[in-house]
């Protein structure tokens, strides 16, 4: 199975309802991004974060992947857009080839543990060899930034 | 009508090394000035002036740091 596009989770939607997701830079859950290979069946379906085609914890890249930083004052609202932005990750001295990640909430144990937020399909394989694998977001600002509630 | 949108991402890879200090230039300028595509022409063209300017400016600053940085690791 293959990636089929940036997705946002079903679940995520029931989460934001039921306020179980809090993107507050400052007192808000953790959240990670894991990156995966093209062997992954990510969609919008995904429920929470999985180990199943999730990229072997090899060198710099541990299972889980890594925590992302919420810039600051976030969650923003920019004319009846509510967005959040995350600082660009990397992987520094790595060796990695990857499909697509999966944002998801390292806070939350239930009623699911690590639920997912998000599936970005990087589009193509994307490799660093003893090098930088960097994911890098998009502008902050209300049209371009990566989630965004309009 | 309430909608979430997700946008894509971008990947930037390097091998037998690190990004060169242009490429982190380049993304804090990308990340704090953000030139629109419907923006007027006028403005547009300041704006990117203004972008390219800054990306100098922060380039100088990184060399410095580094710079700074290697210095201080002498110390040790």
């Amino acid at each position: 199975m293959a990636f089929t596009g940036d997705h946002v989770c079903s679940n995520f939607k029931q989460d934001l309802l039921a306020a179980r997701m809090n993107f507050l830079s400052s007192g808000g859950n953790s959240f990670k991004m894991a990156l995966y290979t093209n062997a992954a069946t990510l969609d919008d379906t995904t429920t929470a974060y999985t180990t199943s085609g999730e990229h072997a914890a090899t060198g710099t890249y541990v299972a889980g992947g890594k925590a992302l930083t919420i810039s600051g004052s976030m969650p923003s609202l920019t004319d009846d857009v509510a967005w959040i932005d995350f600082a660009d990750l990397t992987w520094a001295a790595s060796t990695i080839t990857a499909r697509g990640a999966l944002i998801y909430n390292d806070t939350i144990t239930t009623p699911v543990a690590d639920p997912a937020v998000v599936v970005l399909d990087f589009g193509s394989d994307k490799s660093s060899s003893s090098g930088d694998f960097t994911v890098t977001f998009p502008a902050a600002n209300s049209t371009d930034a990566v989630i965004r509630i309009t | 009508m309430v909608s979430i949108m997700v946008a894509p991402v971008g990947v930037a890879t390097s091998s037998d090394g690190g990004h060169s200090l242009e490429f982190f230039a380049e993304r804090i300028v990308a990340r704090l000035i953000h030139v629109g595509d419907q923006a007027p022409p006028p403005i547009r063209d300041q704006a990117i002036a203004f972008r390219k300017q800054m990306f100098e400016v922060v380039l100088a600053g990184l060399k410095s740091a580094i710079e700074s940085d290697r210095a201080n690791r002498k110390g040790f």
